[in-house]
């Protein structure tokens, strides 16, 4: 079972990318073997986030065995943000990590009002999923100081630490053992150390897929992952085994 | 060769580093697996930042045994001033054919003034000079389009496009600066089909960065490039060669 753990859909309006029709979506899952693919949203860090996490609800529904949804809200909108993760978790039924974006949502992971984000978070057995290895709110020690502050909380580093910041995404995962490790985007060279270095229980993988959409793209991501030099076992769980297992999905 | 045309690497650390180790020989036998026709070397991460006269050697090493395999861009820290400029006339007279600079390593601002004496000098050595890019604050595409307008002369690379954050500044500087060309690795190809899609395929170079990447990988994507096979093979070798005021049959 292959799980891309993050991806973008309904995206495009903010960036100016063309968006992607579903069936070109999971047309591109099924080029590279992905079973499964988490979605997020991105115009929703931009604009109302009610509308876009209808519009991905909408999305992923296409397609209800292949794709899964994790909404975003804007985190200073306090009860409202609360109200918003609790819909898409309960009556919704998304099984994906609420997913934040700080500095395209421009706050920072320390910010106080951020703790009834984390609190209803809990609650619901949502992880919260957040870009980070990009300054000045998304470096990866600033994603981990939510975690430092929350260890009932599972974060997850949306591309634990991209080229620059690896390192401190695997300085900060060896702190907090409730960071996972989404291995997207992040430097090759860094991929093989964090490998090597955490539990393979705590990393995921994903492809970014939907944002800035070209054949290749997956591949590419996937293909750091499959020549790894670890065991078939390990491949396994980065691959797909604890994204079933966080999210439980079948 | 792969599919009949010429592939170069423009982009390739070699030597013990402290975070990563690729020797000469490795790396040529991972490229004659690949098809990659000739690799332009760079020194590895403690020899750009520091140990700058060690690392110019094993590059002039490794081309004086593999001429036809490997061009060296040498590096040296600004901050050590006339004694930068001249292990650079120093690297060049032996046989390398660049500067490669490197804000973050180096630690400088990419549009320091403190550079100028080695952009003069690589500018009277006729070499082009590759800037490492993409991490903010200090080596950002449009920094260099800033050093590039304070040298129309001068030729200079811009390292990774930017990558990961900084793809929507790349545009722009291209578009202020006509002698700046851009290295692609390790972007994907939705990045350098916009860069295409903008207008400066002419100005894009293939290179892999290894070994912080793999190898296989990089060159994978090249099938991806939504461009002209034209294009494609001046991607792949055309136009770095004509940086470097090469021609294919030279090469060959």
């Amino acid at each position: 079972m292959i799980i891309d753990c993050h991806t973008h859909a309904s995206g495009g309006r903010s960036f100016g990318l063309s968006s992607i029709p579903v069936a070109d979506f999971v047309a591109g899952m099924d080029r590279c073997g992905i079973d499964k693919a988490l979605v997020y949203t991105t115009d929703g860090f931009f604009s109302a986030f009610v509308t876009c996490n209808d519009e991905l609800q909408a999305f992923v529904e296409q397609f209800p065995d292949r794709l899964a949804a994790g909404p975003t809200v804007d985190p200073r909108c306090g009860e409202a943000a609360v109200a918003e993760m609790r819909r898409c978790r309960l009556e919704l039924r998304m099984k994906g990590p609420l997913k934040l974006h700080p500095w395209l949502q421009g706050f920072s992971p320390v910010e106080p009002f951020m703790d009834p984000i984390a609190e209803a978070a809990i609650e619901l057995g949502m992880p919260i999923m957040m870009h980070d290895g990009t300054p000045p709110y998304c470096t990866s020690l600033q994603v981990a100081a939510l975690a430092a502050r929350f260890p009932a909380l599972t974060v997850i580093m949306g591309h634990s630490g991209l080229k620059d910041l690896w390192q401190a995404a695997l300085a900060a995962a060896k702190r907090y053992p409730n960071i996972i490790l989404c291995l997207c985007g992040t430097l090759p060279l860094g991929i093989e150390r964090i490998v090597a270095e955490i539990e393979p229980q705590r990393l995921l993988f994903g492809t970014d897929a939907g944002f800035g959409a070209s054949p290749g793209n997956q591949e590419y991501r996937l293909g750091q992952i499959l020549r790894l030099n670890v065991p078939e076992e390990i491949k396994a769980l980065i691959l797909g085994g604890n994204a079933q297992r966080i999210f439980d999905l079948a | 060769m792969l599919n009949g045309k010429l592939l170069i690497d423009a982009h390739c650390h070699v030597g013990e580093g402290i975070h990563y180790q690729l020797m000469p020989k490795e790396l040529l036998a991972q490229m004659d697996e690949l098809g990659i026709d000739r690799a332009v070397l760079f020194p590895a991460d403690r020899h750009i930042a520091v140990d700058n006269v060690e690392g110019n050697d094993l590059l002039l090493r490794a081309v004086e045994s593999w001429p036809e395999r490997f061009w060296g861009f040498a590096t040296v820290n600004p901050w050590y001033g006339e004694r930068a400029v001249s292990e650079l006339r120093r690297a060049v007279g032996a046989g390398l054919v660049g500067l490669k600079l490197d804000p973050i390593l180096q630690g400088f601002l990419l549009c320091d003034p403190l550079v100028h004496p080695l952009v003069e000098a690589a500018i009277e050595l006729n070499v082009p000079i590759y800037f490492y890019t993409g991490t903010p604050v200090n080596a950002l595409p449009l920094q260099l389009a800033e050093l590039a307008q304070c040298y129309p002369e001068g030729r200079f690379i811009m390292g990774h496009l930017g990558n990961p954050d900084f793809w929507l500044d790349v545009p722009t500087a291209l578009g202020q600066s006509p002698n700046i060309w851009g290295e692609i690795s390790p972007n994907l190809p939705a990045a350098v089909n916009r860069v295409v899609s903008l207008g400066f395929a002419d100005r894009l170079i293939f290179g892999s960065d290894v070994p912080m990447t793999n190898l296989e990988l990089e060159v994978m994507k090249i099938q991806y490039w939504q461009v002209s096979e034209e294009q494609r093979a001046r991607i792949m070798a055309g136009n770095l060669l004509r940086l470097l005021g090469r021609t294919e049959g030279e090469q060959i």
